[in-house]
Formats: C-alpha cells, structure tokens, sequence
C-alpha cells in the first residue's frame, strides 16, 4: 500500500476536520444537541411521515423554524459559503477537492441503479444504526461512546470490504 | 429545550464548508481511503480525527454546562449497550457508503454543489431513513 500523494492534501484535510468539529461543538454547547445528520433528517422525516409511534420527539410540533430544518438548510446551503470564501486572497482553499459531475454519458442503467439502491443502503443503515458518520464517526468517539467505537469499526470495515469487491474484483468504480 | 435556529443555522453552514473544504464531498478521496489495496489517501482519516479531537473539547465543555446550567437540556443518547441491530445498520450503512462514495452529510452538500449523482442518491437515501425506522423493523 503507498500513500496517493497525488491526491492527499493535509492542510485541506486538517482545516476541514477542525470546521466539522467546531459546528458539531457549538450544535452540542449552545443547542444541547448531538450534529448526527442522519439523526437529523431521520426526526424531519418522521415528523413529515410519521409511523405512528409513540416517540415524543416525533409528536413535538416541528415548525419551519426548528433548528433540525435550519441545520440542514446550512448544510445545503454551505457551497454558497464555500464560494464567497473563495473569492478571497487565501489561494490554499482553493485546491480543495470538489466532486466532479460525471458526463452524462456514464449515466447507465447499472450506474443508476448503484447510486440508487447504494443511498438506500445508506439511509436504512444509518437509521438502524442510529447513527452514521457525523453521529457515531464524530460525536459518538468524541463522546468515547462503546457503541460509536463498535459502529465505526463496523461500517469502515464493510465499506472496505465492499470497494474491494466493486473496485477490484467487480471493477465497476 | 432552546431551538436556537440562528446558531444551528450557523452550525449547519460550518460543517458543510468543513466538508467542502476537507474534500469529504468527493467521492474519490473516499474510495481512495477506502481502497487499501491501491493507492491509499489517509485525508478521511486525518479529516476524522482532527474533527473527534475538537469535539472532545466541545463535549467537555458541554458536560461542565451541564453541571453548571440546570436550565440547560442537552439531548444525549443514553443507550449503550451494543446491538445485533448496531452491527447490521452500521454493515448495511458501510456496504451504501463505499458504493456511492457518499455518506448523508456529503449528499446533501452535493445537492448544493449541483452534483448530480446526488440527485439520485437524496431521494433512495430519505427512503431509507424512513424505511428504517418503520415499525417492522422495530424487532430487528
């Protein structure tokens, strides 16, 4: 295994993470609540659709301005952000690594359907895990959670496990 | 409990530029972490991390409010103790994740960022959301 210094950027990396931190700090100190965003949207979602159980967080009469919609509505709304930043003199920021749309060309069926079933694998497991990235991966260790520690490991292990089926033996990423 | 709308506002922003800028919202630095047999990129690792430390000092900082603020509601989770239905979900989420590249914060900066494999993946992953907490599966 060799490290891709072609595409790893530390500094990037670092600024970033600290950034995840210092939202998921203020979230915790000043609205007493945990930046899961599967959590998040999960409870939207309820509210919009509910089950019908008797969860009192699901009940709770969620207004336009609750901060589980303005949260998310920051998280969308962040490439606005992004943007303004970079217009400012502070040429490292703009070597970070943005996404590139694919051509539409690669918009095959198998394509598709990998994007389609693969986010719902995503969804279904993150909402049985009671937590994804953000909520086991960065609150859950912060908070030295067993559970966190036990979910990291077991979704970093799949995940793995997966991209060497479908990079290397299936290779279809 | 204080909904503090302005400040998650805030806080949602600053995590999707923590994102943006850490490269989380490309899925190729995510393959490139998680392809251990190829050419391996440590970012999401660093990325991790940098983020856990710092919100060990806000979770600190929290508990000591905690103490010391007795009109402060702060909603952690109180389950510890580890699932059949942990380990599943968590499988489940990691198969999703290394398929797509993309985990749900990612997703919906991609929406923003006009990604348009985000397009797809939003709509399968709110499904999931929902699927997933629905009372079938209750006994999982």
């Amino acid at each position: 295994m060799t490290i891709d210094w072609a595409h790893f950027l530390p500094f990037q990396a670092l600024l970033g993470g600290a950034l995840i931190g210092l939202s998921a700090s203020l979230l915790l100190i000043i609205n007493g609540q945990i930046a899961g965003i599967s959590g998040i949207t999960s409870r939207v979602l309820e509210r919009l659709f509910p089950h019908k159980t008797e969860d009192p967080q699901t009940l709770t009469q969620l207004g336009l301005l609750d901060w589980r919609i303005l949260f998310l509505l920051g998280l969308v709304s962040s490439p606005l952000l992004f943007a303004i930043i970079n217009q400012l003199p502070l040429g490292y920021l703009h070597k970070a690594s943005l996404p590139l749309s694919p051509s539409t060309e690669s918009a095959s069926v198998l394509n598709i359907s990998l994007l389609i079933s693969g986010g719902f694998l995503v969804g279904i497991g993150a909402r049985l895990a009671n937590g994804c990235t953000s909520g086991h991966g960065v609150c859950g260790l912060a908070r030295l959670s067993k559970r966190s520690f036990v979910a990291v490991g077991c979704f970093i292990t799949s995940a793995m496990l997966t991209l060497y089926v479908t990079r290397h033996l299936l290779t279809w990423i | 409990m204080k909904n503090h709308p302005f400040v998650a506002l805030i806080a949602g922003a600053i995590f999707g530029l923590g994102l943006i800028i850490s490269g989380m919202t490309n899925p190729d630095k995510i393959y490139g972490f998680l392809d251990i047999a190829g050419n391996w990129d440590p970012s999401l690792v660093i990325v991790l991390a940098t983020a856990v430390s710092v919100s060990f000092v806000g979770v600190r900082l929290a508990l000591i409010r905690i103490k010391k603020d007795p009109s402060f509601q702060c909603n952690l989770p109180t389950q510890q103790t580890i699932t059949a239905r942990l380990v599943l979900g968590s499988g489940l989420f990691g198969i999703g994740w290394a398929i797509t590249g993309m985990c749900p914060g990612p997703v919906l900066v991609g929406l923003g960022l006009n990604y348009w494999p985000a397009f797809f993946i939003a709509p399968a992953m709110l499904a999931g959301l929902w699927v997933g907490g629905s009372n079938a599966l209750k006994t999982v």
